[in-house]
């Protein structure tokens, strides 16, 4: 064994990771050769030293993060507050759903939503109509603190006054390759639903809507078709009945 | 996955903060230290290891268990860490605090622990100073494999779990981060006449 095998094992040797017969040479080569066994030496040394160099946690990281794990907890379940779309920061990137049930929220989405600023006035609109039809809605705020792709869930409705009156759960998901999101708001708007899309982020986005089943499953036949004819998959798999927070998916993404 | 933790992670999923808590107990030192690591700054290390846990609360009803949970939570905070480097890149942002500093409790540690002499515990913390610059002086890459191998002690298979890549890959990396280290190691000894022999 030469030098320069000696290295490309030394790693596996103070492993002790290698075949009995390699590790045999290893040291035979060892014993001549004091360059390799100095840098054995001080490996051995520096793996040793690194093994004791966990620190502990800092003073009160489990009560900091109690706080925020706590008002990840209060915002997903104030659903009194009015609807409403909170400006986002133009650094982080974020994903903002909106969706309007039809027959409660007066319907803005079949109006212009063709900018991200039309979307958020637009938001602002179904802002004053629930407060008009005195309906609560649920939000879901976009996590400013948090990178950007934590912020890629951000934003909740609901059309029932609270969570235990909706009727299920949707699990909605947007595939990040969907570029025009005014072509799926033109088709969904006939439904009075509407999604608006900032920024998609680089992960997948996802969000949990809490609506009537009743208002938009018997759509869903209808709106699948629709988007298979501009390209894009519509898919929703049912709730399972013993789940007691019946969780309806939603996938939106582009055909291959 | 024991019987437990599959029972906490759904609860979790629903919301459950107690639940989330408790199962999260044990990973909260090895996550925070490595931030720490990878990221080379207390500050750093305890702000993403807070984001990390609550990235993992937020999408733990997505935990499909095609890993084992605590695979999951590493990697995840590998990815953030590596992340945030990425994002700083970008933006131009890199921290001037690159060394780690170690806590001064290490020492009263090191006495229950070991009993070594004042001497031997200054030259231990002195040494682990030493090293711990020379690992902030490596990529991120390799400084990645040398915090979950060294320092967190994952084995060679755990890493290939957590980094998502070939066994093969971890021990060419790990292999190549160690030289690498004790060049620096080596070049710096001169400037502060370290003894690594023992």
């Amino acid at each position: 064994m030469n030098c320069d095998i000696v290295r490309e094992n030394m790693s596996l040797y103070i492993d002790n990771e290698l075949d009995e017969n390699t590790k045999m040479q290893f040291e035979e080569h060892l014993k001549t050769c004091v360059f390799c066994k100095e840098d054995l030496d001080i490996l051995i040394c520096a793996v040793d030293v690194m093994a004791d160099m966990t620190e502990e946690l800092p003073d009160g990281f489990s009560d900091r993060l109690h706080e925020k794990l706590a008002d990840v907890k209060v915002q997903k379940r104030s659903f009194i507050k009015p609807l409403y779309l909170k400006t986002l920061s133009a650094v982080a990137a974020a994903l903002v759903i909106v969706f309007i049930a039809r027959g409660i929220f007066y319907d803005p989405a079949g109006q212009n939503m063709t900018t991200s600023s039309a979307m958020k006035e637009d938001a602002f609109e179904s802002e004053k109509s629930a407060d008009d039809y005195g309906i609560m809605a649920a939000k879901e705020e976009p996590d400013h603190d948090a990178a950007p792709s934590l912020a890629t869930r951000s934003f909740t409705a609901m059309a029932g006054a609270n969570e235990l009156e909706a009727d299920a759960k949707y699990l909605l998901d947007i595939d990040e390759d969907i570029t025009s999101i005014d072509e799926i708001n033109e088709v969904l708007s006939n439904y009075s639903i509407a999604i608006s899309v900032e920024d998609t982020g680089d992960e997948k986005t996802q969000s949990f809507i809490y609506i009537n089943e009743s208002i938009y499953t018997d759509s869903f036949p209808e709106i699948e078709k629709k988007f298979s004819d501009l390209g894009y998959l519509f898919e929703y798999e049912e709730p399972d009945f013993n789940d007691r927070q019946r969780i309806f998916k939603i996938y939106i993404k582009k055909s291959k | 996955m024991r019987q437990n933790e599959v029972f906490l992670i759904k609860k979790a999923a629903k919301g459950d903060v107690d639940a989330f808590e408790m199962l999260i107990e044990e990973y909260q030192k090895k996550v925070y230290n490595i931030a720490l690591g990878i990221l080379k700054n207390h500050d750093d290390a305890n702000d993403i290891a807070q984001e990390v846990f609550i990235k993992i609360f937020k999408s733990i009803k997505n935990f499909k268990g095609e890993s084992s949970f605590s695979t999951w939570i590493f990697r995840i905070t590998t990815n953030a860490c590596l992340d945030e480097i990425r994002k700083r890149k970008n933006n131009q942002t890199v921290s001037t605090d690159e060394n780690i500093v170690l806590d001064d409790g290490e020492v009263t540690k090191q006495i229950i622990d070991d009993g070594p002499s004042p001497d031997e515990i200054y030259e231990k913390n002195e040494l682990k100073k030493y090293v711990a610059k020379a690992i902030s002086n490596l990529g991120e890459e390799h400084r990645t494999v040398i915090v979950l191998r060294d320092i967190q002690g994952f084995s060679y298979d755990e890493i290939a779990d957590i980094l998502d890549c070939p066994k093969g890959t971890v021990k060419s990396r790990i292999n190549r981060a160690r030289l690498m280290l004790k060049d620096i190691l080596k070049k710096d000894r001169e400037l502060y006449g370290f003894n690594f022999v023992k």
